[in-house]
């Protein structure tokens, strides 16, 4: 059967592979997907097609950043038992048919099939191919993990930096009107990503079982610090005390970064009166800049430094940050443009840096479920982030304030959603040892159903 | 750059040959490598111009 190419076993590397031809196919799928980012720029369009209105057509991303959590939630076992190549075909397919079927739904005027195609089928290609490398980089990278996965996670964010100027320009090209271009143009992209999708796929390769770089032997005896050298599966991490720590210090994060990310343009505008659109969109590219370096910067430093001492700095100077801009950020344009640029690369370092902080935690079995499953925290921030800016600021403008009052109360929310976070990270702990999984898989520990509560009698170490 | 060291590959059963899906595989990632830090410089260069408008 010519799928058995797809299976995990046909995708094992042979001697002598070097493992630096690995992350290409990573970013392959990562700089694809991450083309959501840039779907604002089919916005106008959609609306003037459709005649229809923003928050309508502004659903359809909703849709899918909500489909990437829930589908990398519930698929993440299946991404993990069937190995890279598998799982980045299937999302090779979900992502170019939400395209495909969006062109579909553009081109009979009917706007639920651009719900269902980009949003629903095209949200599962979202959450598939999102943690379809992240495990097998980390086997790959057991030295280096966050270094890897930033590179990877890179990818996401350096997506909309491509697909921005490149869908721009195909809606110019392919007619005069660009609410008239939307459906080659999706076309276009779907077979772009398919393509670029299913040679990462073909490329990719794991690890043989118990490969190590050479001069580079895994911890066997105790943990140190923070990092486990046993496995938890994924069904007990969302037991521990733990994964819920690290999901709210994801939470936090993101809610904190997407609230400045979602209202960058008009906040720059509200903030400096000699701000125009033009000079606002640079500033949006600015920050889409400072948000795929900070995912490989932050996260590879985070190999050295460590997982929770790197999140210290996401959410403890990041809290300092914001307040910053609450107090001082109206005395000039390239002050609040770099407090604003600071705190946007921490909101990248903290998606990069998380499978490793999860690998640390649980071990590399099945990292990339758990992974999965802790993307929820970013769907729920998705909606969270900007509803809390994007609500102050107009209930502000409907009482007459204008400028940078009107986000002065959502940023010093925001400084406490981060302290929250600080604090979640704070009290993570090593996972207790009656979650450690034995070589077949199965929990050593005995004692039925897990109490939470003993959790806290584990020390540090 | 470190390489890695395998037992199972395209060719079970003869883990002593050049696995022919490594064969293909090397190649395709090296054209991949590329295609990507093109793509990466595009869209960088791309944004860098809107980046001028900022402070220009």
């Amino acid at each position: 059967m010519a799928l058995t190419f797809l299976d995990r076993d046909r995708s094992v590397a042979g001697p002598g592979y070097n493992r630096w031809l690995f992350p290409p196919a990573a970013l392959a799928v990562h700089l694809s997907i991450g083309q959501v980012y840039a779907f604002s720029v089919f916005k106008t369009p959609l609306v003037d097609h459709f005649h229809s209105s923003l928050t309508a057509i502004g659903i359809v991303f909703s849709i899918a950043i909500v489909m990437l959590g829930a589908s990398a939630a519930i698929l993440g076992t299946w991404v993990e038992r069937s190995g890279p190549r598998k799982s980045m075909a299937a999302a090779a397919l979900c992502w170019s048919s939400g395209f495909l079927i969006g062109a579909l739904g553009v081109a009979s005027d009917q706007l639920w099939l651009v719900y269902l195609g980009y949003g629903v089928i095209g949200g599962i290609g979202l959450g598939i191919g999102y943690i379809s490398p992240v495990s097998t980089l980390i086997k790959w990278f057991p030295d280096r993990p966050g270094l890897a996965t930033g590179l990877a996670i890179m990818g996401f964010g350096g997506g909309a930096l491509i697909a921005s100027p490149l869908s721009n320009k195909l809606l110019t090209t392919y007619a005069d009107k660009p609410q008239d271009a939307i459906v080659p143009a999706f076309l276009t992209l779907g077979a772009l990503y398919l393509v670029a999708m299913l040679l990462g796929a073909t490329a990719a390769r794991v690890p043989p079982a118990g490969w190590a770089p050479p001069g580079w032997t895994a911890p066997t005896s105790q943990a140190s610090g923070m990092r486990t050298t046993a496995n938890v599966t994924a069904a007990d991490a969302i037991r521990t005390r733990s994964f819920w720590l690290l999901w709210i210090v994801l939470f936090c994060n993101v809610t904190a970064g997407i609230g400045i990310l979602e209202q960058a343009s008009p906040m720059i505008q509200d903030f400096f009166s000699n701000v125009d659109a033009n000079a606002a969109a640079g500033y949006v590219g600015l920050l889409s800049l400072a948000n795929m370096s900070g995912r490989f910067i932050w996260s590879s430093t985070s190999d050295v430094i460590g997982r929770k001492a790197t999140y210290m700095g996401y959410l403890g100077i990041g809290a300092v940050l914001y307040f910053l801009v609450a107090t001082t950020g109206t005395s000039s344009v390239a002050w609040f443009v770099a407090l604003t640029a600071l705190i946007i690369s921490f909101y990248g370092g903290g998606f990069a840096t998380v499978p490793a902080y999860l690998k640390d935690l649980f071990g590399g079995l099945e990292v990339g479920a758990i992974h999965g499953r802790l993307l929820t925290a970013w769907s729920a921030a998705g909606v969270a982030g900007p509803l809390i800016v994007n609500r102050i600021a107009d209930a502000r403008k409907a009482n007459g304030i204008k400028g940078a009052d009107l986000y002065t109360l959502s940023l010093s929310i925001m400084v406490g959603v981060l302290i929250v976070g600080f604090l979640a990270n704070l009290a993570i702990r090593p996972v207790p040892e009656r979650f450690h999984a034995g070589p077949d898989g199965a929990r050593r520990g005995t004692g039925g159903d897990v109490d939470l509560r003993n959790e806290e009698e584990v020390t540090n170490r | 750059m470190t390489t890695g060291a395998g037992t199972r590959n395209d060719n079970p059963g003869d883990p002593g040959t050049t696995p022919r899906g490594d064969a293909v595989a090397v190649p395709l990632s090296l054209l991949l490598w590329a295609l990507v830090l093109i793509a990466l410089a595009y869209g960088v260069i791309s944004t860098l111009q809107k980046v001028t408008q900022l402070f220009g």
